[in-house]
């Protein structure tokens, strides 16, 4: 795959990875933009950067520790508060077969 | 053509810590459904990832435990997928730099030891639980979702291809449960899925070193489906090639009902989960110190124990491998045998009815005493209470905690031996089983046993069984 | 003058003063939000109740004598991204139209312990992506300078609402200049705390590395008072900094004599307005005639600041936003399975320029370009955090641009969002580095717009940002920029 081809063709992977669908008109009208942004983007690749090291993190410390204690968790009044998909005391979603992703 | 079976483990141990890897929550097992939730671990908005210190700790145990080379800089990072099970769509996993790297684990294999080497250690979190409505999530008209196990800690171990066969895996897994049980780390019970198991296979022609196509084989949930599943599929891939036939790169399912391995689905190259390092979490820094202040934590290993039991009391190989089924086990019983100098005896007792009985009472050995198993085996070595007395004493010893001793003189469980005492019991037996005296008296020794029995349960167990033999002899 | 009218320090003295109630100074902005609302449409949600029962319960403990924040008292408004227990949160998106948080985020929590009656959630860009509030799913927010124009973006309803006389405070959210664009369109003090100054816990994620809830406010003496409050660490946010917080108030008057500036000339190419420009040089006069010693400076690598952004900041939030899928929370739509509902949920659920920005981190973040987009993006940024360490060495305080232009038109750069981005280029090398930068007003241009000029200093040094910006609206003139809607004190 070349880096810097149009993104019509790579369009519905990239859907699909994002979980986010697109109506044909949706599809043809941020292709479009899409690609203007690659533009922009790609002239990143121009700098200069050998033997520079990437940037992860801003923050100079490490990362700090929480003690292992319990706290309390949500009422489930809470937990199902936003939900629309409660069955009982579990959420529930609609059939998963199909591709299932490599788990855990 | 011969051809040997590679194969290598991808282990998933859940750590026992009370809370979860990034929040608060309880990861007690069992609670009631998504009652063990947070925002955090629900993946609602605005919410941050704050590290557990004692997941850390326990990873780090067992990394050095593996023998791994723990990592002073390690870096969280994302994985990201869409699974109803993920609630934030991405899994805090470690990619690039994760905790550990390297390590192995040495085995006992029937044909010799040898060492399992290890690619690397890494901490990550739990996904939650689905519960498929139906037989199976192919056949599911919907799923239930419960995420109180999301956000539990993880310890991703992965070997090198180093197992030739379905036995081999086995072995090594349950060396591997005993290590990290040993340890403390975990609880890897597979039923409960605290140990979990995929592992990759692919086969080779016997001295050939490249590696053929491997399957993926998934839903391993015990040593034995471990064990069955990969021998399953080596020949399945066997068959395949003796018939000049393919292999193709799959992720297969274990279906322990039909013991036969199920293809899921082809693999097209591999999924994209674009890691990147997680922003919210700075890098883990471990300083060296603090590495080796956990090292000392280490207690002796349950494999060099083992070895020393062996020759130390001389127990043989599988003896030894019971005792140090935990370290509590372990400790329990070289701290008896300091003060009881016939192990042999002692052996007996801790490997058969001690373990038996802490079974029943559904007890840990760890609340258990030594000095009480000592005071009881002294009073029957003593001849104080007989082999009944002393079990029973045993069952209730663990149930309370009371003394054997105690128990004796409070109950007058004391061994009745004298002649005074079981001569009448005797006369009286005699008199009233005038068939079995007969009968003995014609040579059936059987009749002596019925005999002695009355006696016994006259005194409810506390006769002396010789001294009885010997009175009946007399007698009749 | 007004109650409505005043700065937060103003009404916090005659709240401890017992001059006036919390309950009247509420009341006076909730009267005058009536009036102007319906014109500007700051916000989103407006919490009208919960600000009076937590200004009486202000009253109530001064009455009892007990010592209270120099806020209590003073309203708040606070950006609809940031998360109020109880109160929706929809981060501007139909997806969380109906969105109620179990908790407060940690500012949030900090404002109420201090007694700051929350006014009401204010309109932003769906998800903080943009720089003119015309993103928001519910409707457009108007300048309050000029109803025609964009309060810029994200944060448009905060800036709107102050500049309205909406509330005398109000909190944002900045990960490529959403608290100063929209500062310097509605002539306000705009800050952007240093990176880990202020907790994010709570604040809903557009991109982890870049984001810091920032404050807006009519004076920097406001915004001092403000950041005193928020900042500081937090256990709930790994990357908050354990840096003390400094008493930014007491330092404000210190001036500016002595202190070296930068003036960053990349910082305004040619194609910006040129009264931009001229408020820059005018603002360097007045700091170099109050004895800071003012000299050019270049940032070379500044200039890929557009690139690194937009590649670090849809890379995370591609990620950020994946949670998104309407099974615990949030707008869901029906799906023959899963896969199906989630990508039917989140079709719907989003708008145009967050669909772009996710497809764009998607693709960056694929194996494939890994290496040539995201980890060429975080070495560049290594080079600009290296010319701002170069630069801050030799210099305390750098001055430059905010936007190339005023408020631009509602609808004006909507549809072309290269053209939208690329005025955010002043805005964006700041983050990139982690340090603080402010927006103060430097007058106004044609039209009567307000301009503002930016501030940079180095990490945890809001101090200088604030004695700086203080000093040139002292310069400027008594009071603070007033617009149209919040008329001058007479």
């Amino acid at each position: 795959m070349a880096v810097n081809q149009g993104i019509e063709e790579e369009l519905d992977e990239l859907c699909d990875l994002a979980c986010l669908y697109l109506s044909p008109a949706e599809k043809e009208q941020i292709a479009g933009q899409l690609n203007a942004i690659l533009r922009l983007v790609s002239q990143i690749q121009k700098v200069e950067t050998d033997g520079v090291e990437p940037t992860f993190y801003l923050a100079a410390r490490p990362v700090h520790f929480r003690k292992d204690q319990v706290e309390p968790s949500l009422h489930p009044d809470q937990v199902f508060r936003n939900t629309v998909h409660r069955s009982e005391c579990y959420f529930r979603v609609p059939r998963i077969a199909g591709d299932e992703p490599e788990k855990v | 053509m011969e051809y040997e079976a590679i194969i290598g483990l991808e282990i998933h141990v859940e750590l026992q810590t009370r809370s979860k890897i990034f929040c608060g929550c309880s990861t007690a097992f069992g609670a009631e459904p998504n009652t063990n939730c947070c925002p955090g671990c629900l993946g609602l908005p605005g919410t941050l990832p704050v590290l557990n210190r004692r997941a850390v700790e326990y990873a780090v145990l067992a990394a050095l435990a593996l023998n791994c080379q723990v990592q002073e800089k390690s870096v969280f990072a994302r994985k990201n997928y869409f699974y109803p099970d993920l609630p934030k769509a991405y899994q805090i996993s470690q990619d690039e730099q994760p905790l550990a790297w390297g390590g192995y684990l040495e085995i006992d294999f029937p044909e010799g030891s040898r060492r399992v080497n290890l690619e690397r250690v890494h901490l990550e979190e739990e996904a939650g639980k689905l519960i498929h409505a139906g037989d199976s999530i192919i056949s599911a008209a919907y799923s239930l979702v419960d995420y109180n196990r999301a956000g539990v800690p993880l310890l991703e171990i992965v070997t090198a291809p180093e197992l030739y066969s379905g036995r081999e895996a086995r072995l090594f897994l349950q060396e591997l449960r005993t290590l990290l049980r040993y340890i403390g780390v975990s609880d890897v019970k597979m039923e409960e899925g605290s140990l979990r198991c995929d592992a990759n296979i692919s086969l080779r022609p016997v001295g050939t070193k490249e590696l053929g196509t491997r399957a993926e084989v998934k839903n391993l949930n015990s040593f034995r489906a471990v064990e069955q599943a990969l021998n399953y599929e080596a020949e399945r891939q066997a068959m395949i090639l003796a018939r000049g036939g393919e292999i193709i790169q799959s992720t297969c399912h274990w279906d322990d009902s039909r013991k036969a391995t199920v293809v899921m689905r082809l693999k097209e190259g591999t999924a994209d989960y674009r890691y990147f390092p997680e922003p919210d979490l700075p890098p883990l820094i471990l300083e060296r110190s603090s590495i080796e202040a956990l090292k000392e934590r280490l207690p002796e290993l349950p494999r060099q124990r083992r070895r020393r039991l062996q020759e130390q009391y001389d127990l043989t190989a599988e003896e030894a491998a019971v005792m140090t089924d935990s370290c509590e086990m372990a400790d329990f019983f070289e701290k008896a045998a300091a003060s009881y100098p016939d192990y042999r005896n002692l052996v007996n007792w801790v490997l058969g009815d001690l373990i038996y009985q802490l079974r029943e009472a559904g007890k840990e050995v760890a609340q258990l005493s030594p000095a009480l198993l000592i005071e009881l085996l002294e009073l029957f070595d003593a001849g104080e209470i007989n082999r009944p007395v002393a079990k029973e004493l045993l069952a209730e010893m663990i149930r309370s905690g009371a003394s054997p001793r105690q128990m004796v003189r409070q109950r007058g469980l004391g061994k009745i031996s004298g002649r005074e005492e079981l001569a009448p019991l005797v006369e009286q037996v005699i008199a009233e089983n005038p068939d079995a005296v007969e009968n003995y008296r014609k040579g059936k020794k059987k009749a002596l046993a019925f005999l002695v029995g009355k006696v016994m349960a006259l005194t409810r167990g506390r006769a002396d069984p010789q001294e009885l033999n010997r009175l009946f002899e007399e007698k009749i | 003058m007004k109650l409505f009218e005043m700065t937060a320090l103003e009404l916090s003295r005659l709240l401890q003063k017992k001059e006036v109630s919390a309950v009247e100074v509420t009341q006076s902005f909730m009267e005058h939000a009536e009036a102007v609302e319906p014109q500007v449409r700051a916000y989103i949600t407006r919490t009208s109740e919960t600000a009076l029962a937590e200004a009486e319960a202000v009253d109530e403990k001064r009455r009892r004598g007990e010592t209270m924040p120099l806020l209590a008292g003073v309203p708040l408004a606070v950006k609809d991204n940031i998360c109020t227990g109880g109160v929706r949160t929809t981060c501007g998106s139909r997806f969380l139209e109906e969105y109620l948080p179990p908790e407060d985020a940690t500012v949030v929590k900090k404002a109420r312990a201090a007694g700051l009656p929350l006014m009401g959630k204010t309109n932003l860009d769906e998800f903080a992506m943009g720089s003119s509030t015309e993103n928001s799913a519910f409707f457009p927010t108007h300048n309050p300078w000029d109803l025609q124009r964009v309060p810029g973006g994200s944060s448009g309803g905060s800036a709107a609402a102050v500049a309205a006389g909406m509330a005398p405070l109000a909190l944002g959210t900045d990960t490529g200049g959403s608290v100063r664009q929209p500062a310097a369109f509605c002539g306000l003090v705009g800050l952007r705390p240093t990176y880990g100054r202020v907790s994010r816990a709570g604040v809903m994620a557009l991109a982890s590395s870049l984001d810091q809830a920032g404050l807006l406010a009519l004076t920097t003496a406001d915004a001092a008072l403000l950041l005193g409050l928020i900042a500081g660490e937090d256990r709930d946010d790994p990357t908050s900094s354990s840096e003390p917080v400094a008493d930014y108030l007491s330092t404000l008057q210190e001036g500016v004599k002595g202190l070296r500036v930068g003036l960053l000339t990349e910082n305004m190419p040619e194609h910006f307005d040129r009264e931009i420009i001229a408020a820059v040089h005018r603002a360097a006069a007045v700091l170099a005639e109050n004895g800071a010693v003012v000299e050019e400076l270049s940032l070379p690598h500044t200039g890929s600041s557009l690139e690194v952004y937009h590649l670090l900041c849809a890379a995370e939030a591609s990620s950020n936003l994946g949670r998104f899928d309407g099974l615990r929370y949030g707008r869901s739509a029906r799906g023959e399975n899963v896969a199906e509902m989630y990508s039917r949920t989140r079709g719907e659920g989003f708008g145009p320029e967050v669909k772009r920005r996710i497809l764009l981190g998607t693709c960056i973040l694929r194996e494939s370009r890994y290496e040539s987009y995201y980890l060429q993006a975080l070495r560049v940024r290594t080079l600009i955090r290296r010319d701002y360490e170069a630069a801050l060495n030799r210099f305390d305080l750098l001055l430059g641009a905010v936007t190339p232009t005023t408020a631009f038109k509602l609808g004006e750069k909507k549809d072309d969002p290269v053209a939208m981005y690329h005025a955010d280029i002043c805005l964006l090398p700041g983050p990139l580095a982690g340090i603080p930068a402010l927006s103060v007003p430097g007058g106004l241009g044609s039209g009567g717009l307000p301009i503002g000029v930016q501030l940079t200093a180095a990490p945890f040094r809001e101090e200088i940002l604030f004695r700086a910006a203080h000093l040139l609206e002292q310069e400027r003139g008594p009071g603070p920029l007033r617009s149209q809607l919040l008329p001058p004190a007479s």
